[in-house]
């Protein structure tokens, strides 16, 4: 026996529709709805006062043009409404049409009118919305500490299952790198790190420059870490032993060596490699290194001045979150530094399977210490100084150059740079069932 | 006393001057190392005791004890 699901509201409309305009062609888009569904005298919100048109032409059937939206807003019947929808089809001078929907003020407790009718009708008690409200935040609060955390962090993560794939590491599948129609073509990608192995039969023929920030050692990576970050930022597109493993694959490497080959470096050299990035017009600056921080710790006044200036420059700057967290034992450590630096986009680690990783550390202190993004960092695949070639390892130091090459993505299809490219790899990204201490607004997103 | 590293970012308002800032800051008993005009910061050394005049410099914005980092081994399997 089974029963019926409750039925999911419908939203109401109004019985209008929203036609959105080419806006490269408005007047062209009015002409072809008085041609094609005899839609007639339209008026137009720039001949309004403030472009606010009067509260009597909103509510009223004559047609509506909101100029600087390239939206029109008209009555149609069937036959009208048809007509429009193969004019859609048809033409470049309309894009969509959909009904206009009615829209209700939260302050208002978001309900229809009728059910709060209904529920005025059928309680007599005089119950106020604030007072709704009030119920509602006791009973969330009250799950909430009936819920271990872990659960309600699991919530949809236990219901994701491993994709695989052997053509592309997992993280070029959740990214969805596999699938974009970009390479970095044009875009400098500095990766400040242990240097990169300069005779990887991988990169022969790359774009390349290196240089070393190191005393006494070259930009060879004899470490391993430059090397399988590099890979996954900048990776080729057919590597001649599968899975391909890196990202934004024409675009030119910029190696700079700011940890030696036993992993140990300072903010004079980091912050010199970031100056040469700069100087380069390097529009992506990957940085797979931090310090720990302490709870409560503000962030250095220095780097956030260089990551503004970076950024007015054209320079991205993108670092992990840090590895000192223990969330198998409930120890989540705060934000490395310098990745903590507002300016200073911070990388978290997720698995296969959408979870934080047990390492990751997360937005702790206030003042910038956010998690700003997340990126695949559990068991990823990449490049390694030969003769071993190839590594599988995992840290917030392998989710970073993710976002890196993905940026790289972002800064070759719209020319983005900066500021304007760091709200692009945000809006873009997909949003989890985590909490955004742990994982910024979400998982990194390619540009397809 | 020993020397200590710092790193020195240059106001706004000064960062086309940061050559005479550098100046001043020799003066006020730092050992530069390092000028970068293009991120307008200036690495160095200080004796500990005399930071907080090289602070007092007209032009700068902050100094601050360099910090250091270190990778876990590369055979870690986090990293």
């Amino acid at each position: 026996m089974s029963t019926m699901p409750p039925a999911i509201p419908q939203p109401e409309t109004t019985g209008r529709y929203l036609v959105l305009l080419n806006d490269e062609a408005i007047d062209s888009g009015i002409q072809t709805l008085s041609d094609r569904a005899g839609v007639h005298d339209f008026a137009h919100t720039a001949d309004f006062s403030d472009s606010a048109p009067s509260p009597e032409v909103l509510v009223s059937e004559q047609p509506l043009v909101f100029d600087e939206l390239g939206v029109a807003v008209v009555d149609l019947d069937p036959n009208q409404l048809q007509s429009v929808n193969m004019a859609v089809a048809s033409t470049t001078s309309l894009m969509t049409v959909e009904p206009e929907r009615v829209v209700y003020a939260l302050s208002d407790g978001g309900m229809q009118p009728d059910k709060r009718e209904a529920l005025e009708e059928g309680v007599t008690l005089n119950i106020s919305v604030g007072y709704l409200k009030g119920y509602r935040d006791a009973i969330n609060n009250l799950v909430d500490h009936l819920i271990p955390a872990a659960d309600l962090a699991a919530g949809e993560a236990a219901e994701v299952a491993q994709i695989s794939d052997p053509g592309f590491t997992w993280g070029l599948l959740r990214t969805r790198t596999n699938t974009s129609s970009r390479s970095g073509l044009g875009i400098r990608v500095a990766v400040l790190d242990t240097g990169f192995d300069l005779k990887h039969p991988d990169f022969l023929g790359r774009m390349m420059i290196s240089k070393s920030f190191i005393e006494g050692e070259t930009a060879q990576d004899g470490n391993g870490h430059g090397t399988h970050c590099i890979g996954t930022a900048c990776g080729p597109q057919n590597p001649s032993v599968l899975p391909r493993y890196g990202v934004a694959y024409n675009a030119e490497i910029y190696a700079g060596k700011v940890l030696s080959d036993a992993g140990s470096g300072a903010d004079g050299g980091i912050l010199a490699g970031i100056n040469w990035a700069i100087a380069n017009e390097c529009a992506v600056i990957s940085m797979s290194l931090g310090a720990p921080t302490a709870p409560g710790q503000s962030y250095s006044k220095v780097y956030e001045q260089v990551a503004q200036r970076a950024l007015q420059r054209g320079s991205l700057i993108i670092a992990a979150a840090g590895n000192d967290s223990n969330r198998s034992f409930g120890q989540i450590a705060p934000v490395s530094h310098p990745a903590n630096c507002p300016s200073i986009m911070a990388v978290a680690a997720i698995d296969n399977r959408l979870r934080v990783a047990p390492f990751s550390n997360g937005g702790i202190n206030s003042e910038g210490g956010q998690v700003d993004i997340a990126a695949p960092g559990v068991d990823v695949y990449s490049a390694w100084p030969m003769p071993t070639r190839y590594n599988t390892i995992s840290g917030t130091s392998m989710a970073t150059p993710h976002v890196s090459g993905i940026a790289a993505l972002y800064a070759e299809a719209t020319g983005a740079r900066g500021q304007v490219l760091w709200s692009q790899l945000i809006r873009n990204s997909r949003r989890l069932w985590l909490r955004s201490r742990d994982v910024g607004v979400g998982l990194v997103q390619a540009i397809q | 006393m020993a020397k200590v590293k710092i790193t020195v970012s240059i106001a706004e308002n000064h960062l086309n001057q940061i050559l005479d800032v550098t100046q001043d800051l020799r003066s006020a008993g730092m050992e530069v190392e390092h000028v970068m005009d293009g991120i307008g910061v200036v690495t160095g050394a200080a004796d500990a005791d005399q930071i907080s005049a090289i602070a007092q410099v007209p032009g700068v914005s902050s100094v601050e004890r360099e910090q250091s980092f270190q990778l876990p081994s590369p055979d870690s399997p986090i990293q």
